[in-house]
């Protein structure tokens, strides 16, 4: 796809590139397009807000829709007067002229008329908020777009409470609150992704460019998504179409010096003004070997393509879409973080630099990840009255996931994983009003998943051949008595059957007393191996409760407490197979448990002209809860392994998040987030393991007076040391001078503190104009310092990537 | 009739869903695997005086124990194999021999109690280098020392003094109890 050309090239490109666009761009440099206008949108009758009243700045086709409390944003806004119309469909029209920059924020009062299509706005916001009373934190377009060649978990590692779980440097998971795979739900467009969650080196199959906005709800208050998300739900989610005549679309491109690649992204929307709509996205990336600081990062290439596209059709009473989501991937993984034996760990810990290094190439080698993700949806819904409509909404997908190590013979282009994962989802949701000031919602949804683990790998299966069904039925009642008030209650009721099939080493299942305590399995003896068709059921109960209460009118108290149930996922049951870049062999627990957790949040969130902030505290109540912690050893090629086992302990994780954001000057913007996390095991009395250290990071936007097109941003980052971690060291036999010599082997103490910069320069031709350019030069680990990250697995091997110039070219049109 | 036609397309999806279910009811059997890549019997044919003795290492085995006399001289043959399905062991050398280039068979014997050198009979890479499936052991002085054996996958270099040295993974290691008597 992208030249395979040297480094020299790729400095050159960027470097003429920069200047071209310095020159160009400066030359015609219009004015300082940053400001935001708010404003809040009233029933001039009742006072109450109006919402999803039609905001337009005209001459701008400039169009958003007031939120649930009558309030709106206008983002991106140059200085100057702007005409501003207001429109709901019940009410006249109102035109005001606004001025720009503006602090205060603009209270419109719109004349009300009692109108059949009154109520039939209402509720409906540009994106679907999570609810008023969830810890909330969202990522628009303009985030979105700046970390366009970036991936989920690093570009949500910018809010505070979330972190990322990494396989070095070009892979990574989001972690909130500590907690991550099958504890974090991703929803796309309002379908749970399914892919191989519960792997820590497996990345959500997804591409980020295909949303608008990426919110994170803490908490598994969200039951709509599902009761066993203890850590949260992250919502990928479009923006509303417009009922009017638009044809928009952005193509755009990134390149990068560290890789020496990058990816073209293309996005195109259409809609009429009879509601009907199309989207569609391509984003194709390719990258090569990565560098740290002082060595090449052998064997990091990939390659990404992702393909989407939406149709569908509103017409206020009913509605009806269809979409369909490709995406793949091959990501290499560090070759020297591919290990024989524990020896071997050994001797890479004890070396600086990583113990393979080759020179820099395109080529994606093992061990490697190949995955594919197809997403079929099909959604329909329809109004009965002026609040209440139901939706049906089913959905398809299948999950392909191929792993390649380091392999002998003929098998070297055999994957030693290949697992396919078939899921089927049909949901049905209604939601009602009860009176005045209670709405309700429910719905029943029924899953069916099938997995097979292809034999052609030669390999014994990580994760067995299984089936498990699914079926769940929810409901949340919400009480609003007034502006002041919002409470909500929500229960759901979920039951999972698994139907496995799995081979088991004799040995293993008497050792492990699999024997005594499944005596019903039916067996099938093949000598060394048993074939085990294993039942298991889980029914769970989880509840939630949120309340939110404005104090005053700039703060907002919100209360959560969530009751979470999760039943194990099948890595936690039933997997069974060696770990290559930890030198572990991973074991399953057939008799554990649902895991509980009651989780608590308490914040407060307050808006104002100029400083905004919000900050929270947590605390998790773990109980039963699943971990994989090292359990014995086993011979394996001469060497003793160490055996990581699933099982379950009670513990605690508790937190606090801060966020600010406060407009020092009109032209100078500072944004400030910090998180704070601790994690224990009561069961053992000791810190729980991965637990993200504190972690502190801020920036700062400032606009050059004469240059008002240009912003500059300057972001600091730091990361505290882990200094709580559970002991997991163990011994391995050295040989010293013909002895064998006990020597212990440091998995467990977390890496150092580090503080990372990141010099942002950016342009935008946007003003009175449909088309624009976007233009923007991000300079990542600016110090080119050497770090190494807690939440990185492979962090023993080798550094993080080094400094990387990345620019930026977007049109709009 | 209106009602009937809402009703169509939930209907609809609920019935694939139930004939995805149903598909499945009679699911195969999966494939039984016999990992092919195991090395878990490594075997040691050591000659002197055209008598050969063989010793084996069974993976679970702590250590193998080798006797030996002082000023002597030994060819050793070391051989890999796939005994996971006792049945049916699989030999392993003919695939390190052909990948020779992403092999290298070497011994620590940092002990010194004998002197291991490559013999003339041991196979080479295609740039020369000696595999060290064959090797010859002489001894001198009486003494005891363990002497690792490491079968290593894509080496980074070809020589070395140490384990260190080679990179790359090992894909088996073999601890020798060598006793040198008179």
């Amino acid at each position: 796809m992208l030249p395979y050309l040297n480094n020299k090239f790729w400095e050159l490109v960027v470097i003429i590139g920069s200047l071209f666009l310095f020159f160009t761009l400066n030359s015609h440099a219009q004015t300082n397009c940053k400001y935001t206008f708010r404003g809040s949108v009233y029933d001039i009758h009742e006072d109450s807000p109006l919402v999803d009243a039609r905001v337009e700045l005209l001459n701008e086709q400039r169009i958003i829709f007031s939120s649930e409390q009558g309030e709106f944003n206008i983002a991106e806004l140059c200085p100057g007067i702007y005409k501003l119309q207001i429109t709901h469909p019940s009410c006249e029209p109102l035109v005001r002229n606004i001025q720009i920059p503006q602090k205060k924020i603009g209270a419109f009062k719109l004349e009300h008329h009692v109108n059949a299509l009154a109520e039939i706005f209402v509720e409906e916001d540009i994106r679907n908020k999570a609810g008023k009373n969830q810890l909330e934190s969202t990522l628009d377009q303009v985030v979105l777009l700046q970390n366009q060649s970036s991936d989920l978990g690093s570009i949500l590692s910018q809010l505070s409470g979330v972190s990322m779980m990494q396989t070095g440097s070009s892979l990574s998971k989001p972690v909130i609150h500590g907690m991550f795979g099958s504890r974090v739900g991703i929803v796309i467009d309002g379908i749970r992704l399914q892919d191989q969650e519960w792997g820590a080196d497996h990345a959500p199959t997804l591409d980020i460019n295909s949303s608008d906005f990426i919110s994170v709800v803490k908490g598994a208050g969200l039951l709509r998504y599902g009761g066993d998300t203890p850590g949260g739900i992250i919502l990928l989610q479009k923006n509303k179409i417009a009922f009017q005549d638009t044809l928009t679309s952005r193509l755009g491109t990134s390149l990068q010096t560290n890789g020496r690649g990058g990816g073209l992204f293309a996005k195109t929307q259409w809609s009429n003004g009879l509601g009907s709509y199309a989207q569609l996205n391509l984003t194709a990336k390719q990258l090569g070997d990565l560098k740290a600081p002082a060595y090449n990062l052998s064997n990091t290439a990939s390659v990404e393509k992702a393909f989407s596209m939406t149709f569908g059709r509103n017409t206020i009473q009913s509605g009806w879409e269809a979409s369909y989501r490709f995406y793949d991937t091959q990501l290499s993984i560090l070759r020297s973080a591919h290990v024989g034996t524990p020896g071997d760990l050994a001797r890479a810990i004890e070396s600086d630099v990583p113990l393979v290094i080759k020179p820099f190439t395109y080529t994606l080698g093992a061990p490697r990840q190949e995955n594919q993700h197809h997403n079929g949806k099909l959604s329909y819904f329809r109004r009965f009255n002026e609040f209440s409509k139901w939706e049906i909404n089913y959905n398809v997908q299948w999950n392909h996931r191929q792993e390649y190590d380091v392999r002998r013979g003929d098998l070297k282009d055999v994957p030693a994983i290949d697992l396919q994962l078939w899921t089927q989802d049909l949901e049905v949701y209604l939601r009602t009003k009860i009176g005045e000031n209670y709405k309700l919602t429910g719905g029943l949804s029924g899953k069916a998943q099938d997995n097979y683990s292809d034999p052609v790998t030669k390999v014994k299966r990580l994760i067995p051949d299984y089936d498990k069904y699914h079926w769940a039925a929810f409901s949340a009642l919400e009480f609003e008595p007034n502006n002041l008030w919002n409470i909500e209650f929500g229960l759901r009721w979920e039951t999972i059957n698994y139907l496995a099939q799995k081979y088991y080493d004799q040995n293993d299942w008497l050792e492990k007393g699999y024997v005594i305590d499944f005596p019903e399995t039916p067996i099938v003896d093949y000598g060394t191996q048993l074939l085990t068709t294993l039942k298991k059921n889980f029914s769970t109960l989880s509840s939630s409760f949120g309340m939110a209460y404005q104090a005053v009118p700039s703060h907002t108290l919100l209360f959560n407490f969530n009751h979470s149930e999760r039943a194990p996922n099948p890595s936690e049951l039933f997997s069974d197979g060696l770990h290559h870049s930890l030198a572990t062999i991973e074991y399953g627990e057939l008799r554990l448990s649902k895991e509980k957790v009651n989780k608590w949040l308490l914040g407060v969130e307050s808006r104002g002209d100029q400083i905004s902030y919000s900050a929270s505290i947590h605390y998790a109540d773990l109980k039963d809860y699943i971990i994989i912690e090292p359990e014995g050893f086993e011979a394996r090629r001469g060497s003793s392994f160490p055996v990581w086992q699933y099982r379950s302990i009670d513990g605690f994780l508790t937190g606090l998040d801060i966020d600010m954001d406060w407009l020092i000057q009109t032209n100078l913007h500072y944004q400030m987030n910090s998180s704070w996390l601790r994690g224990h095991d009561s069961s053992r009395d000791r810190p729980l393991i991965d637990i993200p250290p504190y972690n502190f990071q801020h920036n700062l936007t400032w606009t050059p007076p004469s240059k008002k097109n240009w912003e500059v941003s300057v972001q600091h980052q730091y990361s505290a040391y882990q200094n709580r971690f559970p002991d997991n060291n163990f011994d391995f036999s050295l040989l010293v001078e013909g002895d064998l010599v006990d020597t212990p082997i440091d998995v467990s103490t977390p890496p150092q503190a580090y503080h990372l910069w990141q010099a942002t320069l950016a342009y935008s031709s946007k003003n009175k104009a449909d088309k624009f350019w976007d233009f923007r030069i991000i300079v990542e680990n600016l110090t080119n310092t050497s770090y190494r990250n807690y939440l990185n697995r492979l962090r023993y091997y080798a550094d993080e990537m080094g400094r990387n110039v990345q620019v930026q070219i977007n049109y709009n049109f | 009739m209106k009602t009937y036609s809402y009703l169509k397309l939930p209907l609809l999806m609920g019935l694939s869903l139930l004939l995805f279910q149903c598909s499945n009811d009679d699911e195969d059997t999966p494939e039984l695997i016999n990992e092919e890549e195991e090395i878990n019997r490594v075997s040691f044919d050591v000659t002197v005086n055209n008598s050969t003795t063989t010793y084996t290492w069974d993976e679970g085995d702590a250590s193998l124990s080798i006797p030996l006399s002082t000023n002597s001289t030994y060819e050793v043959a070391v051989s890999f194999f796939n005994a996971t399905d006792p049945s049916d062991v699989e030999a392993i050398n003919p695939e390190v021999i052909e990948e020779a280039d992403e092999h290298h068979v070497f011994y620590d014997n940092s002990g010194s109690v004998l002197a291991i050198t490559s013999a003339n009979s041991d196979n080479q890479d295609s740039a020369g280098n000696p595999l060290g499936l064959k090797t010859t052991w002489t001894t001198s002085a009486a003494g005891d020392a363990v002497v690792r054996l490491f079968l290593i996958h894509e080496p980074t270099t070809k020589s070395g003094n140490s384990r260190t040295d080679f990179g790359g993974e090992t894909d088996v290691q073999v601890d020798l109890n060598v006793a040198v008597s008179e």
